[in-house]
């Protein structure tokens, strides 16, 4: 704690002797600041495969297990690209999801219906609906763009589940208006910029739903995953684990990989 | 007419040659059986009909992948109906098989091509005939032989295809419930073109702007539903 004031106090007496603008900084600029500067941590990845297992849970605690396998394209200037593909069990196999995440205006969704053969578009006005059944909504697919919110640093906290590591606190507010949820409030660690745990609150400014990250691995020397997300979903009590088991960076996925006529074929 | 046919056969070639080199990576194979029974209420108007029919119906499907992507799907289907001689049959739904590059995609044998938005009523949806016997309320259809070539561009989807042979749409037999009166005779059928082998072609591109999605095609060939002549035989 010592420690923690004394830095505050070199920052702060940096601050003002530098006349940097950054002592006038505002909660939102902050906000902005913490979220760009998580947004670089993840920059350079290039393409990433992983393999997964999804466990829905009722109220009641009554599991169903799927098993799926993600691809995500990095794409210059603006969000990444990236198909889910379900393996097991048969009922859901070759289900699979091919998102185009922009940075500004909504993201392009399609769902593959193998039972019917046909690719099916997820309209901007359904993107809050469940996917596969699970307490992850459409939306919650696509990756994280800075230029999708807006921004409001709220506090310094110690991280939930991790009091040695420091967290801050923050708001983020989707612009588009098709979002499921008016607000997110995340912990991420000051270090590292890890997301920790975020909150969902739905249209009506109610918590709806809390996701949290852990067993963080760093790959490549650089980028950190989280090998196990958990979602409840506290107005139904539903529960939807996602476990990593595999990741591969850098295997040299082409833009052609990720395109309508793709998303049939895979496997 | 002739270049299209040739053209056709060429595009033959390339997956034979390509079949005698490799093993395939992955083997799928599945089946799907249904088993049903309509039954009607009211008495049949016609003699042979009766209160109800049972069928079965049995789709396996072997989808084959090489390791460089080629793949080869067959699904072959078969009905067999308890009343109806005319509504017992067998299709192959899908024999096709298909290669692709980084920004284009091919495929050759019998197909399903679906044109259009999954939700809505499909009405630009035409390269494959119904299967009206089977599912009297036209969601499935028939395989159709062709070739196909898809551009995959930042423009839109380029899709080309040249369809070889004509699907006559099926028909209920005299027994069948759902017929109509009179009945239809086989094997009666004429084609404005001469024969079920003439050629058709399909030009398409489609792309999405936000929330919608366009598309303009041309498509030269026969007419997918009939025209029905009525004869005093």
């Amino acid at each position: 704690m010592e420690r923690f004031i004394r830095i505050t106090l070199i920052n702060l007496i940096m601050a003002v002797w530098s006349l940097s603008p950054s002592f006038a900084e505002t909660p939102e600029e902050k906000g902005l600041r913490l979220a760009i500067e998580a947004d670089l941590t993840g920059e350079g990845f290039i393409d990433m495969v992983s393999q997964s297992q999804m466990t829905l849970r009722n109220a009641q605690g009554e599991e169903s297990i799927r098993e799926f396998s993600s691809k995500t394209l990095e794409v210059e200037n603006d969000g990444d690209k990236s198909i889910f593909i379900f393996h097991r069990p048969k009922d859901v196999k070759g289900t699979a999801t091919l998102t185009f995440t922009h940075k500004t205006g909504p993201d392009d969704q399609w769902l593959y219906l193998p039972a019917l053969k046909r690719v099916k578009r997820i309209s901007s006005d359904n993107r809050s609906g469940a996917f596969v059944g699970s307490e992850f909504a459409y939306e919650d697919l696509s990756s994280q763009e800075v230029e999708k919110y807006t921004y409001k640093w709220i506090e310094d906290v110690p991280c939930p589940g991790d009091q040695e590591e420091m967290c801050y606190v923050s708001e983020s507010y989707p612009e588009e208006k098709s979002s499921g949820y008016t607000r997110r409030v995340s912990w991420v660690d000051i270090n590292e910029h890890r997301v920790r745990k975020i909150d969902f609150y739905d249209r009506k400014n109610k918590l709806l739903k809390t996701l949290v990250f852990s067993d963080y691995k760093q790959y490549l020397g650089k980028f950190w995953n989280a090998h196990t997300l958990k979602m409840v979903n506290h107005n139904t009590g539903k529960e939807t684990d996602i476990s990593i088991s595999e990741t591969k960076y850098q295997i040299g996925l082409k833009d052609a990989d990720f395109n309508r006529q793709s998303l049939k074929r895979v496997r | 007419m002739q270049i299209a046919l040739i053209a056709f056969l060429l595009l033959l070639f390339k997956p034979l040659v390509s079949f005698a080199d490799l093993k395939p990576g992955i083997i799928e194979i599945d089946a799907e059986i249904k088993i049903g029974a309509w039954v009607f209420p009211e008495s049949p108007l016609y003699d042979g009909q009766k209160h109800n029919n049972n069928f079965i119906a049995l789709e396996p499907e072997v989808y084959l992948e090489w390791s460089r992507g080629d793949n080869f799907v067959l699904r072959p289907f078969v009905l067999l109906d308890s009343q109806d001689v005319s509504r017992s049959h067998f299709d192959i739904r899908e024999a096709l098989y298909s290669w692709y590059g980084d920004d284009w995609e091919s495929s050759i044998g019998v197909g399903q091509v679906f044109w259009g938005v999954t939700e809505s009523k499909n009405l630009v949806d035409v390269i494959n005939q119904f299967d009206a016997v089977y599912d009297p309320l036209y969601k499935t259809k028939l395989g159709q032989p062709l070739v196909n070539l898809t551009l995959i561009r930042d423009s839109g989807y380029y899709e080309f295809f040249i369809l070889p042979y004509f699907r006559e749409r099926t028909s209920p037999g005299k027994k069948g419930r759902l017929r109509l009166d009179p009945e239809f005779s086989k094997d009666s059928t004429k084609f404005e073109g001469g024969s079920k082998w003439t050629p058709e072609t399909a030009i398409r591109w489609s792309n999405n702007f936000g929330d919608y999605d366009i598309s303009i095609h041309s498509f030269l060939g026969y007419e997918r539903s009939p025209s029905i002549d009525i004869q005093l035989v």
